[in-house]
Formats: C-alpha cells, structure tokens, sequence
C-alpha cells in the first residue's frame, strides 16, 4: 500500500536513480526521477514531491544550486532536501565537498557510496514515517 | 485496402556518451583447467593493482579460445603498456582497439524490444558495435568515437527522448588521488 508521499531521486547515473528507486517503491513511497538539476526542476514544478534525494555533482545544475533556489522559494521551501554527497577526502581537487554540503540549507546528508538502508532510516525520519 | 502499422516511437529517459576509449581483447587456447598462468587472470590482476578501471567487461568462448573484452579510458593505456613490460605472453596475446566510445540508453526497463530497437536503429545507420552490456538501468554501447554524433542521430529518429534533455556527454569525471 501507498504512503502518499512522493520522492524525487535526481542523479546523473542512471544506475543509481534506478537502485534508489527500486528501494523507494518497496517501502511503498511514490518516485519520481531526474538525471540533471534542470529536468528536476521541472519535475518539481510539475508535481511537487515531498522529498528530493539529491546529487550534488550534476550538469547543468549542480545539486546545490538547486537546494539553493528550492529553499529560497516560498512555494517549494518546505520540500524536505537530503543531499548526496560524494567525494570529501577521496578527491581532494573538486569543490564539492561533504564540508561544502553543509553550508547549504540542506534538511540532511547522506555519504556516497550510498547504504541504501541508512537513506531509508533517513528518508523516513525526514517524512515522519514509520 | 492497404494498411500500413505504424509504430509508436518508444520513449526513453536519457542517452549519454562516454568519449576516448580503448578495447582490450586478450584470446588464449583453451587449456582446460584454470591456471594461474592464465593470461587474462594476470591481466586483471595488474588492473586490479594499478587501479585501473573497466567500464565493460566480456568474455567470448568458441571450441578453441576464449577472448575477453574489456575497455577502458584511453588516458590508462601508457600505464597499462607499462605494468605489462615485464609479461611478453600478456603484450603478444593482447590487441587494442582505440578511439572508441560508449555510448548508453536509460531506463530499459528490462524490455528486450528496446534493445532489438536500438541495434536496428543502429544497424540501419551503418553504425558499428564492438561490445555491449546492461546494468540494472541502462544498455550501453561500445561504437566509434566518430559515430558517436550518428547515434545519437539514430536514437532522435527512433525514439522519443525528453524535450529538455541532459547533455550527453559527461562533464567531469571523478579520479581517485592518492596524497
């Protein structure tokens, strides 16, 4: 059965929308998907999720920028964000860092290589779900 | 009266291409039992070691041989001509192709039609496949880099992709750095 809450996973690898997803479903939450910061935009204006799983490292528009303007809109400021974020020490010549991540107004984090059963611990402490 | 059936064009989420890429193709005899001579067995374990990342792998046995694909950034290949120096066995069975790219088609949804559609749509345009692989999203395609454009041409023509589509191609790329 249905939870009614809608999630919008948005990343540039297919493979993982598609494995977060999968997961999603199975705990009954409903799933959107967006493979860049624009489409996912759209997607948020065409039906606003409750929640978005969002990648920071993105063409066109990373992932902080769209949490940026998300929180910065009052129609969409409440839609819970839960930022991945990749690299942090692994690559130390990016500017997207798990340091980084927090000085947005991100709702929470989760490190990537993602444990998808701690996204869902996070996901539903975020939606208030059991 | 005649009756044309026309088919609906499929829709699909995304198409990515990855440029610069070389395919590695090691054939040895069939011996019968496993061996750590094995010439792909050390050849994977020097990628392994070196850190060297393969975004395909294959393995095609006929009554005589086994060949195993694999591809990799062309950027690796002076490192991989390196670590094999010292193994003549691995340099004399190893053949590279250069030039190529991959070129991938999200979500399949597991259905078989899109592949035939794809390599049809493929196969029209004259388009050539070295090697293919799914994931649990996407089928991906080893081609020419030089017909990487065509293909994507091809997909336009064949299938329905969203209005505001994501680049193609890839914008960086992520390299583990060792301090």
């Amino acid at each position: 059965m249905s939870n009614d809450k809608l999630i919008l996973v948005v990343d540039d690898d297919p493979d993982l929308v598609e494995s977060v997803s999968i997961k999603l479903e199975s705990e009954n939450f409903k799933v959107q998907k967006a493979y860049d910061g624009v489409e996912a935009w759209e997607k948020i204006k065409a039906e606003k999720p409750d929640l978005v799983i969002l990648d920071v490292m993105m063409p066109r528009k990373n992932g902080y920028e769209l949490c940026d303007e998300l929180k910065a809109d009052d129609n969409y400021k409440d839609i819970t964000v839960v930022l991945l974020t990749a690299v942090g020490d692994a690559v130390t010549s990016t500017s997207y860092t798990h340091m980084d991540g927090k000085t947005t107004m991100a709702d929470d984090f989760v490190p990537k290589p993602i444990d998808l059963d701690n996204l869902m611990e996070i996901v539903k402490e975020n939606l208030d779900v059991s | 009266m005649s009756r044309m059936r026309t088919e609906e064009k499929l829709n699909i989420g995304g198409v990515k291409f990855t440029e610069n890429i070389a395919l590695l193709s090691i054939t040895e005899p069939i011996s019968g039992k496993i061996s750590k001579k094995n010439t792909a067995m050390l050849f994977f374990s020097l990628l392994s070691e070196n850190e060297i990342n393969i975004s395909m792998l294959s393995m095609i046995r006929d009554a005589k041989t086994v060949r195993t694909d694999c591809s990799v950034a062309e950027d690796n290949l002076h490192k991989i001509y390196k670590i094999i120096a010292p193994f003549p066995e691995l340099k004399e069975r190893l053949e590279v192709l250069h030039n190529l790219g991959t070129i991938s088609i999200y979500p399949h949804k597991s259905l078989m039609k899109l592949l035939g559609k794809i390599l049809f749509a493929f196969g029209k345009k004259k388009i050539p496949v070295y090697n293919m692989t799914s994931s649990i999203s996407s089928f991906t395609f080893l081609t020419e880099c030089d017909c990487l454009e065509k293909a994507v041409e091809a997909l336009k023509e064949n299938f329905k992709l969203p209005q505001n589509h994501a680049p193609f191609q890839q914008q960086f790329c992520i390299k583990h750095v060792h301090k």
